[in-house]
């Protein structure tokens, strides 16, 4: 028996030792404990606005969002990755039919939402239903409006049993999940209690979700206090409070970060970078999905041929662009069309670097050996718009070096809006826009000539059906790796054509305090401050 | 006086009438209207959201909505917000009122005394550095001063906030709204209490060099009761119109100081409202500044009589 006691003690001995070892490895020396509690002070670029996650607009505005409300699935963000992979978030998993048109979604069970209203297939019907079924109580126009892409080929929600909902879809469609993750917006999901309590028009007043922290108070321009919620299903934020502060003046979002008077800004100038490391501030930028491009209007004279799309391309400057102008915020499109966080990027296409001669003798060959004038359309400011009108200037000034004469036409940006989304006039030959996605589908908004604008995205009135093949066999490609490689010839074909003229992808610079820990950055142009902590001072 | 009152304050509805109507042509004369600001998503569904908003209906029809609102108190819903206007733009307004107050007392404090002073020491030192000072106030623009008090003030020397009206993290109180106040104020008042020195100077120059003046001053009066007494009041009708309407002029220079400070008031509203072609919101805000603005110049236009008895109201 004495022999049995002293066995176990050795065997437990030894497993306390190979314990330590294994797990003493794997902690970092002097890792920093989170604290719990605390008000975390976030300075908005601009008033946040409707916060019904079926209709907001902003990717500013998802920001605030995606801490009230959870979604069926989302882009993990807390990764570091700069693709961040799609995971279940109020859906534990899900089954894809081998056609890739049914998708089965088991929800995760014992969530409530923040009125106490328990989680089911019920409430994703609910809400599904507020975006796509007219015949609904639930039924919203514009967040069906909003919504429409996302849901344009499901054809039926059903309900299997109280955890279990399945969608059918029309046709396949490999970016199915993205777009449900896309901002975390169309399969977020609203407490039915509160939509039927308040109606459409009131819930924007009654925000309930079943996000890590509720909504106690919003005073339009001022603040949208929220608070943890201690009922959450998940991990429990460490903070105690978020408050979204809206600081539309870059200057003064700046001075807000450095008297404490907030403890996080998105969008600062570029030209506080270096002061603002100097002082200890932790500024953060990294690959996101975004590009700052020209699409090229082929209704144009001089664009509709390739040659002088070509020259445009090799006459502008992009990396000098990015380091003169924008103090290297942002990283030079040269890659195609698509972004660095999307599937269809590969850093081995390299396309159009700067190449004042070889634009002249493009010109030359398209029979424009002195130049010809053109116009550029532009917005004076707007979201994710960088500086468009410095920017334009910039290449304004290279494009005379090859003998192109550029007039720049700015306006302000919702009028500039309304007319990019009516498409560009024949007299226009380029409208700028700054957009983009995680995923790929994107580029089928961009450039199929189904989506030719005033009808979608396709602003230039790019009618390639080469490109539209490519796209449509991506689009219901079950096989995420085949997908990919469709996207790419897709980007390598735009490329070749010069379809746009691009730019930029921006690296979304934000600042932490030096207080502030454990955030990641998202690789995305939302996130919230669920893992996010902060130290005492 | 009081038919007069009656008869000024039943001009202000066909004023505010008109006012109301051109601004509702204006704001839908712009290019983009609030469903852009929803489409850019969905192009194709831009008449769907234009139906949804109520932006699809013939201009009148929707200014008959709107007013047929306005006669039953209500100023509609906040397209970019989905509240009711009234419940947004009330708290603002008060906020405005805050520092349009704080702002207009000292704009007259500073702006009569150096006006004053600068004219009863006419081409003394005290004088010529008033005078480069004022010149300097109406020549600053609201966002330039407000950037440099607020990086000397707040960031250099740490003696004020930045930004905002109360401390996000500490309690609503009078004197963290003072603390607050005192950068904006300064702010907005710089041109307006530039304006009414100049034209208090010239005023009081005008009056002092006056006989009656210099036939008061033989008698042996001491100068500050020909200075308070009998200068200031004769001089003091244009000076009132000037701060009168150095008052509007403050409330459109509070749009600028509430976007740098991102001081909580209807300005900072107005301008993201405009922004997005929140129409209702639009409407609100210029039927009360147009209020506070007709009413303003209605006080001083009383006023006036009292100061100066040869005005007859009619």
């Amino acid at each position: 028996m004495a022999r049995r006691i002293w066995r176990m003690t050795w065997l437990l001995g030894y497993l306390i030792v190979i314990d330590i070892l294994i797990f003493g490895a794997a902690l970092p020396v002097g890792a920093e404990t989170p604290r719990q509690g605390g008000t975390l002070v976030y300075g908005l670029e601009t008033e946040p606005g409707v916060l019904d996650p079926h209709i907001f607009g902003p990717w500013a505005t998802a920001r605030v969002v995606m801490h009230i409300f959870d979604a069926l699935v989302t882009f993990d963000t807390t990764t570091g990755s700069t693709r961040p992979p799609i995971v279940g978030q109020l859906a534990t998993s899900w089954d894809i039919s081998p056609d890739g048109k049914i998708y089965t979604f088991h929800l995760r069970q014992g969530v409530k939402f923040h009125d106490g209203t328990p989680f089911n297939a019920e409430a994703v019907k609910a809400n599904i239903e507020r975006m796509t079924d007219k015949e609904s109580p639930y039924y919203f126009e514009r967040a069906s409006a909003r919504q429409r892409v996302a849901w344009r080929w499901l054809e039926k929600t059903e309900i299997i049993d109280d955890h279990t909902i399945r969608l059918i879809l029309s046709q396949p469609f490999s970016d199915f999940l993205a777009y449900l993750a896309d901002k975390q917006q169309p399969s977020a999901m609203i407490s039915p209690t509160a939509m039927k309590k308040y109606g459409n028009k009131q819930i924007a007043q009654h925000l309930v979700g079943a996000g890590p922290f509720k909504v106690v108070e919003q005073v339009p321009g001022e603040k949208v206090v929220l608070e943890r919620f201690d009922g959450y299903w998940g991990k429990k934020p460490y903070l105690d409070r978020v408050i979204i502060r809206p600081i539309p003046d870059p200057a003064s979002r700046v001075l807000a970060l450095q008297t404490n008077e907030v403890d996080v800004i998105t969008i600062p100038p570029p030209d506080s970078k270096d002061q603002l490391i100097q002082q200890g501030f932790n500024w953060m930028q990294g690959d996101v999905h975004h590009i700052w491009h020209i699409p090229l209007n082929l209704e144009n004279e001089y664009i509709k041929d390739k040659k002088v799309r070509q020259a445009l391309n090799y006459a502008v400057d992009k990396k000098g662009m990015a380091q003169y102008v924008l103090n290297n915020t942002v990283i030079p499109a040269m890659h195609g069309i698509t972004m660095p966080t999307a599937p269809s990027w590969d850093p081995e296409l390299t396309v159009y670097e700067y190449n004042p001669e070889k634009a002249k003798a493009l010109l030359a060959e398209a029979g424009y050996p002195d130049g010809f004038k053109i116009k550029f359309q532009v917005s004076t400011a707007g979201s994710g718009q960088l500086l468009p009108v410095p920017m334009m200037e910039y290449i304004q000034k290279n494009l005379r070096d090859v003998g192109v004469e550029l007039e720049i036409d700015a306006y302000e940006w919702l009028s500039y809006v309304g007319m990019w989304i009516q498409g560009a006039k024949p007299d226009v030959a380029g409208m700028q826009m700054s957009t983009g996605r995680p995923y790929d589908h994107w580029l089928s908004r961009v450039l199929h000539s189904k989506n030719d604008a005033p009808v979608g995205w396709n602003n230039g009135h790019v009618k390639d059906p080469v490109l539209d093949d490519l796209m449509d066999r991506a689009t219901v490609e079950p096989d995420a790796a085949k997908a990919a490689a469709l996207w790419k010839q897709a980007v390598q074909r735009t490329a070749e054509e010069a379809y746009s003229l691009t730019i930029a992808h921006d690296l979304m610079p934000m600042v932490l305090g030096p207080n502030v820990k454990g955030f990641k950055f998202p690789h995305l142009e939302w996130f919230s401050f669920r893992e996010t902590w902060l130290e005492k001072k | 006086m009081v038919r007069y009152i009656v008869q000024r304050l039943l001009m202000l509805i066909p004023i505010l009438l008109a006012v109301s109507v051109v601004i509702f042509v204006m704001m839908r004369i712009l290019p983009g209207d609030a469903a852009v600001a929803f489409a850019i998503e969905s192009p194709a569904e831009l008449e769907k959201i234009r139906r949804d908003l109520g932006l699809d209906r013939p201009i009148y029809v929707q200014y008959g909505i709107w007013f047929w609102g306005l006669l039953h108190g209500d100023l509609g819903r906040s397209i970019q917000l989905e509240k009711p206007v009234l419940d947004i733009l009330l708290p603002q307004f008060v906020n405005t009122l805050i520092l349009a107050a704080g702002s207009f007392m000292l704009a007259i404090v500073v702006g009569w005394s150096v006006g004053i002073l600068s004219a009863t020491k006419q081409y003394s030192l005290a004088d010529r550095l008033a005078m480069l000072v004022t010149l300097f106030g109406v020549s600053m623009p609201a966002f330039w001063l407000g950037l440099v008090l607020m990086w000397l003030f707040a960031y250099e020397l740490r003696w004020l906030p930045a930004a905002g009206m109360y401390s996000i993290r500490g309690d609503k109180t009078f004197w963290e709204l003072l603390n607050h106040l005192i950068l904006p104020a300064i702010t907005t008042a710089a041109v307006p209490a530039a304006v009414i020195a100049r034209i208090t100077r010239s005023s009081m120059l005008e009056t002092i060099r006056q006989d009656y003046i210099r036939t008061i001053r033989a008698k042996g009066l001491p100068e500050r009761a020909v200075v308070f007494k009998h200068a200031l009041k004769n001089a003091m009708p244009p000076i009132l119109n000037i701060t009168g309407l150095q008052l509007g002029f403050l409330l459109g220079g509070a749009i600028f100081t509430e976007v740098i400070f991102s001081w909580p008031g209807i300005g900072w509203q107005l301008y993201s409202s405009i922004s997005g072609r929140d129409y209702p919101m639009v409407q609100g805000f210029v039927l009360l500044t147009s209020c506070c603005f007709v009413l303003v110049n209605f006080a001083i236009d009383i006023l006036t009589t009292y100061v100066d008895p040869r005005v007859v109201l009619e």
